[in-house]
């Protein structure tokens, strides 16, 4: 029996909504049987009929949603949260409330305090949640995971990353990109550091598993007249003596989304970067470098997995996306069968919570003159 | 309203048959509201009911499919086809004998006779038939094909082209009969293997980007090893209508390589190549300037290349994706046919007549081998 699902926003052209909706039923898990697309009731109702959801199904408040859902014997299980950031501490807590389950795009709120509100309702109602990091899910990322975990690198002690973009530089390239992103009221504190920041943190931490203790951060603005960073440059402490740094920017031009990640051991090394997201470098000492390919059978299962297509045919973003729901789902489905010590197998509030408590931490190290600040 | 579509095919783990089933749903524009996905009765059922299709519109065989369909008030507007080559043929003629649209997986069929019977049938009675030559359509193809149509690179001269894979050979050391079994065996196959099952992509994507038709060619197919039916490699020289010289290589046994497709354009002002490993990019030249490299979703792309993408730049839209812009295509043709207004121009997909040109080369190609690799006039 498929999951249902609901999804709240996507209704207005807004970019990720439509994103959630394809990625979520990529693989057949779920249903799209509820929805809050738009406030607007015309939109909503165009949307709904787009997407074969019942009249009755279709909603204008996601509070009347959460509490009309579960009420019902067929209500949803989950609900899929893709609208702008400062709206999901409140759609998501009434989700919880309500008993219903939550996957949620990131940052999952505007401050850790939030996080911390959601990290417990979660836990106190045992529901799951998951946050979109969509791209850590690239299959090719599992065979890196993996050679890290079995020592392949040796002890680790560098991760360095990057997430240069140019949007804010080339505004009429950009129609998917709202204004909202530049609006601290609706972003956060922060802004590329929670927009695309946290996807870096939770990449570098995802692939190592290297534990965060304590960051140095610089924050720039260009063009200088925007009332957000545009740039952010980030020493990481983790534990483990395993030193990591960052730069996310999206005043960086000519650069479309160039997220890359390299991880360096004593053993040797691996890279990745997400203008080529089915291969990865691998470097061991003194031998060959080796170009590890998405679908092949010389990667390991949790590689394999992720593939659906043979070799050498690119899945991409949607795809990625789609492997945090279909993993979501799969879980769900333990849990509705009684399982309770379940392996996770996307990303959770916990990686939410400590998104938020690492954008903070950015926060007050470059407010305080680029000093260390505690996790 | 939506689009209604059968899928003949797909069940039973097949590959490309769920992919056409997913580039068919992409953009809302159809749903799947009937199949006969696999001859095996209670598969057929069990992936019926997993893509949504009602019970008594899960059909044992594609003749009842399309009989029954095509009585139905709610009957399948068109029908995909993505069951292996040697059946293309029957099941698109009962189809369109039935009245149903088309969208078939290539080869087209297993001759030119054939072939050219389909498009005579679907001609005559009105009916739209595309064939999914996917690499064609993804996103920043169409980028190169307005530069090339507005003469940025200036006339082409030389089009060199590869698309090696490694399957082939893995198959053979693993003895994995999958895939294996019906795309080396030419009963199912055809006349021909690797020319016919990826010659053809090459062929039609060069004449997608350029426009250029294949006037003559010279062919070398290769059988890896000895022992095959049908090649497995092979090397075609072509010499197109405008005098431009091309050269193909085709592997299904080149290890170290996945789906590598390189097309390399050369115009007498510039160069355009294009890699199916890096599926968004293109690499552009103006001569005596530095390469460049275009990305798609960009301000600097032609408005028909923008209008091809869903997604911000920067964000890859892979193989799904491209089968989605040529459902994209086929489904607002149709609909625009029946809402009789004009289809959106941006969108495309390759035709029938495209599907004969693809069947005529690989004879073409069989023949200059069989021959003594001479030049074989198209």
């Amino acid at each position: 029996m498929k999951l249902n699902y609901g999804l709240i926003g996507g209704g207005n052209g807004g970019f990720i909504g439509s994103v959630h909706k394809k990625a979520a039923t990529f693989d057949d898990c779920c249903v799209l049987k509820a929805g809050c697309f738009s406030r607007n009731q015309e939109a909503n109702a165009k949307t709904g009929e787009l997407w074969n959801v019942a009249a009755d199904r279709l909603y204008t408040s996601y509070e009347e949603m959460a509490e009309q859902e579960r009420k019902r014997a067929d209500g949803i299980d989950f609900v899929s949260i893709a609208t702008p950031n400062h709206t999901h501490f409140a759609i998501a807590k009434v989700f919880l409330e309500n008993n219903i389950h939550v996957i949620c795009d990131k940052p999952v709120t505007l401050d850790a305090a939030e996080a911390e509100v959601l990290h417990a309702l979660a836990k106190e109602e045992g529901l799951l949640f998951g946050v979109a990091y969509t791209y850590a899910n690239y299959a090719v990322l599992q065979e890196a995971r993996r050679l890290i975990r079995e020592g392949a690198l040796g002890e680790v002690f560098s991760i360095i990353a990057e997430y240069p973009q140019d949007w804010v530089l080339t505004p009429t390239d950009t129609d998917v990109m709202s204004d909202w992103l530049l609006d601290l009221e609706k972003t956060g504190k922060a802004g590329c550091t929670a927009h695309i920041g946290s996807h870096l943190e939770y990449l570098m931490r995802y692939i190592t598993g290297a534990v965060p203790e304590r960051v140095l951060a610089r924050f720039n603005t260009y063009p200088v007249n925007l009332r957000i960073e545009t740039e952010a440059q980030v020493m990481i402490q983790y534990e483990n003596n395993i030193q990591g740094l960052m730069w996310a920017s999206i005043a960086a031009a000519g650069n479309d989304c160039g997220i890359a990640i390299r991880v360096f051991g004593s053993q040797g090394s691996l890279e990745w970067s997400h203008r080529d997201p089915d291969r990865m470098l691998y470097h061991p000492l003194n031998q060959p470098s080796q170009i590890m390919v998405s679908g092949r059978g010389y990667l390991c299962e949790e590689a394999q997995r992720l593939s659906r297509l043979p070799a050498g045919h690119p899945e991409g973003f949607y795809e990625a996306f789609a492997n945090i729901f279909r993993n979501f789902c799969i879980n769900l489905q333990e849990y509705k069968a009684g399982k309770r010590s379940i392996e996770l197998g996307f990303p959770t509030i916990d990686d939410g919570l400590l998104s938020m408590k690492f954008i903070e931490a950015c926060v007050k190290s470059n407010e305080g003159g680029n000093v260390w600040i505690e996790l | 309203m939506k689009l209604r579509f059968g899928l003949v095919g797909g069940g039973n783990n097949a590959f490309i048959g769920d992919v056409h089933r997913h580039g068919a749903l992409f953009d809302d524009l159809a749903e799947l509201t009937a199949g006969c996905f696999t001859r095996n009765e209670s598969k057929n059922k069990k992936c019926g009911k997993k893509w949504g299709v009602s019970d008594e519109r899960i059909y044992p065989n594609y003749e009842v499919m399309a009989e029954e369909e095509s009585k139905r008030s709610d009957g399948i507007d068109f029908v995909s086809i993505a069951t292996p080559n040697n059946t293309h043929y029957a099941i698109a003629k009962c189809f369109l004998g039935h009245r149903i649209h088309v969208m078939c997986d290539k080869p087209l069929a297993l001759t030119s006779q054939e072939g050219e019977e389909l498009m005579q049938l679907a001609r005559e009675k009105n009916l739209q038939f595309g064939v999914t030559y996917t690499f064609g359509y993804y996103t920043i193809i169409e980028q190169a094909r307005q530069m090339i149509a507005n003469g940025d690179i200036g006339e082409v001269q030389l089009v060199v082209a590869e698309y090696p894979q490694d399957w082939l050979a893995a198959a053979q050391v693993s003895d994995d009969t999958g895939q294996a079994m019906w795309r080396t065996d030419p009963k199912i196959s055809g006349i021909s293997g690797a020319t016919a099952d990826i010659g053809t992509h090459l062929e039609y994507l060069v004449y997608k980007m350029t426009g250029l038709k294949v006037k003559k060619l010279l062919a070398r197919l290769n059988k890896i090893p000895a022992t095959m039916q049908i090649d497995s490699d092979s090397q075609i020289m072509l010499e197109y209508d405008n005098g431009a010289k091309g050269f193909f290589w085709t592997s299904q046994v080149a290890i170290g390589r996945e789906c590598a497709i390189l097309v390399r354009i050369f115009g007498d002002k510039g160069a355009i190549e294009w890699q199916h490993d890096t599926p968004s990019t293109l690499r552009v030249t103006k001569v005596d300037e530095p390469p460049q490299i275009y990305t798609v979703q960009r301000n600097f792309l032609y408005e028909s290349a923008r209008a091809q993408s869903r997604i911000c730049p920067g964000v890859i839209e892979g193989y799904y994706e491209a089968f989605a812009n040529m459902y994209r295509g086929y489904c607002d043709a149709l609909l625009a046919k029946r809402a009789e207004k004009e289809p959106n121009p941006n969108y495309s997909f390759a035709d029938v007549e495209d599907g004969v040109a693809g069947i005529k080369f690989v004879e073409a190609c069989v023949e200059s081998d069989a021959k003594g690799n001479v030049w074989v006039e198209m």
